[in-house]
């Protein structure tokens, strides 16, 4: 019953403010790249002595990391079915529509959304390491707003970023425990229905807030690092049990096919078609990113000191685009084949149930019951770490920057996100998640193209000659008249006659 | 080249008095590097006496203005610390300024090679009663230590006695490297390096700084965090 209002607001915010989306999206990107090769690219992050923290292969290891999420496994094979059966832009035949397909969903996982992460991870890492500013979302503000970051506005820009962080992580929740509960379906033939993925938020929720409380930092890395493992070893084996050279076919021209339709297709808006099916995709992405970007841009932010601006930017629009290519395009074009060249009806049953798609795929492969056993696995433990982290920043941005905020703080927020993925999911499922993050995500983007003014000043007063400023606080000095004096003879005294003479007052 | 450093600088530089009845004189340079208001100086300038010291601003150097100043506004500063044995003496505004320093102000004179490019700042003709911030360029010429230990850095420019207390600054990093101390005496046991004494007839065209890892101590001590 709730979630009828779902749906109308996702339309609503989608229509009037998709094209505000687009457009700053595509500031962010050319901002980004504007700011790699300008004379600001040899800023080092940390100062001009600073050393990288980890080295170039564990930086680009962590950039991989930070490239993966629940929400690859949810969308890597269901994408590129939904845009091959009803492709945004008319074709001619299924080919274009393959290539389309592929190019839709390389620009809604490409360099698009990790500018949006690039951008507020520089302005983190920029303002925290080489201005001394707290690792706090207003403070990026200062060059614009001054002292006033402390005051309402910095309240407000925190609040919308902890809103954001808060619904982009909750958004990703709802997504894990419904394909958790797809894969527990698939495997046990358990119910999918909102019940068991309360269960499973409880439950999940409950072992992430015990990490919170328990400061088990050590073991969410490793899990964490046990996490990227297993996804790979599934990537592996799809490549190799499916269609390999359809695979390695496709990576290059899948590639080639989104960069030479890049412009176009990043600055669609349905103007002429008079359609809306943006609303749901495209909209809907560049709000999660962007809702998402507090929670990446820290991560990244933290472990991208020493690296100079060039070297970041280049790694954290390279690295985790490229591997998310490689996720998509053998998640993707092995469904492609299935459905191309697998006798068909594959589309269908993904774009029946999205949640599964990851199962219907992994079911036409051999060794079904340990892939889908390892995929739920992957997701759970993407969850867990994901729910873990998320609280993490949200607790770094509300209370002030400070990177080891207090117990309880950890758990409110811990919990809540629980909630709030749970709340979403009851009142109106995926439309909900939807229209949540699209709602949050409008008002954080106006603080990310703000930002993009703020981070400029803040560099050019960085790189430009920095001088002094005294500025009387009330009163002016006593008038004198003003004489010379003779001149002093110099005094190196030869022993160091302590105290009397070193320490006056 | 020269640029960058100087305009960096130029605002720190203060012209050190001593009130004398209704009159300041003048005694030499000194120069902020805290934002709450400290400076330091050469302390032999201030010839052991801490009291009625101030500090006056200068006309705004990129502006033409007048050679001397009639009358002055002058703040007073107290002499926090000082350090006679290596020559350094760190003041502080008795009144509260709303200050904003540079980064990377204090440099290492460790890392600095011979050939260095080098300005000072200060006002070279205050007790000539003019009272202009002037900017030299030179390149560091020799890195010495005296008897007691005292790391110098000698340079290639004759520096006039209002220049003493200024900053000694690396062109390459933007960084203070020394305190400006005066001219080298080349005579048998160093002259006024050693004996306290400043022979004109033997002055030379270069000059001498103490090292500014002196000061960073004083600073230390005083809990001053300075990058």
């Amino acid at each position: 019953m709730v979630g009828g209002i779902f749906n109308p607001l996702l339309n609503s915010i989608s229509t009037n403010a998709g094209w505000f989306f687009t457009l700053s999206v595509n500031i962010i990107l050319l901002f980004v790249i504007y700011i790699m090769f300008s004379r600001y690219g040899e800023i080092r992050l940390g100062g001009d002595d600073a050393e990288p923290d980890f080295s170039t292969k564990s930086w680009f290891a962590m950039l991989f990391s930070a490239g993966m999420g629940i929400g690859l496994l949810f969308y890597g094979v269901a994408e590129p079915m939904f845009h091959f059966i009803n492709p945004p832009i008319p074709v001619a035949d299924q080919t274009e529509a393959a290539h389309q397909a592929m190019a839709f969903t390389f620009m809604h996982w490409g360099l698009h959304s990790w500018a949006v992460y690039a951008l507020i991870a520089l302005a983190l890492a920029f303002f925290s390491f080489n201005k001394g500013q707290p690792l706090s979302i207003r403070t990026i503000f200062y060059p614009l707003l001054g002292e006033r970051i402390h005051g309402a506005w910095g309240n407000l820009i925190d609040i919308l970023a902890t809103i954001a962080t808060l619904f982009g992580v909750a958004t990703s929740l709802g997504f894990g425990v419904q394909q958790i509960n797809a894969g527990f379906s698939h495997l046990f033939g358990l119910e999918q229905n909102i019940g068991v993925q309360i269960v499973l938020i409880v439950i999940i929720t409950a072992i992430a807030t015990i990490s919170v409380v328990r400061g088990l930092d050590a073991g969410i890395r490793k899990l964490s690092e046990l996490n990227i493992r297993l996804a790979m070893l599934l990537l592996l084996f799809v490549f190799i049990a499916g269609p390999t050279m359809f695979i390695l076919n496709g990576f290059t021209e899948n590639i080639g096919y989104y960069l030479q339709k890049l412009t176009v297709i990043s600055t669609w808006n349905e103007t002429f078609e008079n359609t809306s099916w943006q609303n749901s995709w495209t909209v809907f992405y560049w709000a999660w990113w962007i809702a998402w970007s507090p929670f990446v841009g820290m991560f990244i932010a933290r472990v991208s000191r020493g690296r100079t601006i060039r070297e970041f930017l280049m790694g954290v629009l390279c690295v985790p685009t490229l591997v998310t290519f490689l996720w998509m395009t053998v998640f993707g074009n092995t469904a492609l084949f299935f459905e191309m060249f697998g006798g068909g009806g594959f589309a269908q049953a993904v774009t029946e149930n999205i949640p599964l798609s990851l199962f219907l795929l992994l079911e036409r492969l051999p060794l079904n019951g340990i892939t889908s056993l390892l995929g739920v696995l992957v997701v759970i433990s993407f969850f867990v770490t994901s729910s873990d982290s998320g609280s993490m920043v949200i607790d770094i941005i509300t209370a002030g920057g400070n990177p080891d905020p207090p117990i309880p703080q950890r758990l409110f927020w811990a919990i809540l996100e629980g909630v709030v993925a749970a709340a979403l999911l009851v009142s109106g499922g995926l439309a909900a998640l939807q229209s949540a993050v699209v709602a949050t995500g409008l008002p954080f983007a106006i603080v990310l193209i703000v930002l993009c003014f703020s981070l400029k000043k803040g560099l050019n007063e960085y790189t430009g000659v920095q001088t002094f400023s005294v500025k009387a606080k009330k009163g002016k000095p006593k008038r004198f008249q003003i004489e010379s004096s003779d001149i002093p003879p110099v005094i190196f005294k030869k022993k160091r006659q302590k105290k009397e003479d070193d320490n006056v007052q | 080249m020269y640029n960058n450093p100087a305009q960096k600088f130029t605002g720190s530089c203060f012209l050190l008095v001593r009130k004398v009845e209704n009159s300041v004189v003048f005694l030499g340079t000194s120069f902020l590097v805290h934002e709450k208001g400290y400076l330091l100086t050469a302390a032999h300038i201030i010839a052991g006496d801490h009291s009625d010291l101030m500090v006056v601003r200068p006309h705004d150097p990129e502006e033409f203005s007048s050679l001397s100043l009639e009358e002055v506004g002058a703040v007073s500063v107290d002499v926090v610390k000082t350090d006679v044995y290596h020559n350094v003496a760190v003041l502080k505004l008795s009144r509260e300024f709303l200050i904003e320093t540079p980064d990377h102000l204090i440099g290492q004179v460790g890392n600095l090679t011979l050939g260095t490019g080098l300005v000072n700042l200060g006002f070279p003709y205050g007790h000539q009663d003019m009272h202009l911030l002037a900017v030299r360029s030179s390149i560091l010429s020799s890195k010495v230590k005296l008897g007691n230990g005292t790391k110098l850095l000698l340079f290639d420019s004759m520096v006039h006695d209002g220049m003493t207390g200024g900053p000694l600054v690396s062109v390459s990093d933007e960084r203070i490297v020394g305190i400006v101390i005066g001219r080298f005496s080349p005579i048998d046991d160093g002259g006024d390096f050693s004996r306290g004494t400043n022979y004109p007839e033997y002055d030379t065209s270069m000059s001498y700084a103490v090292s500014i890892e002196y000061a960073h101590t004083l600073l230390d001590e005083l809990d001053l965090n300075i990058s």
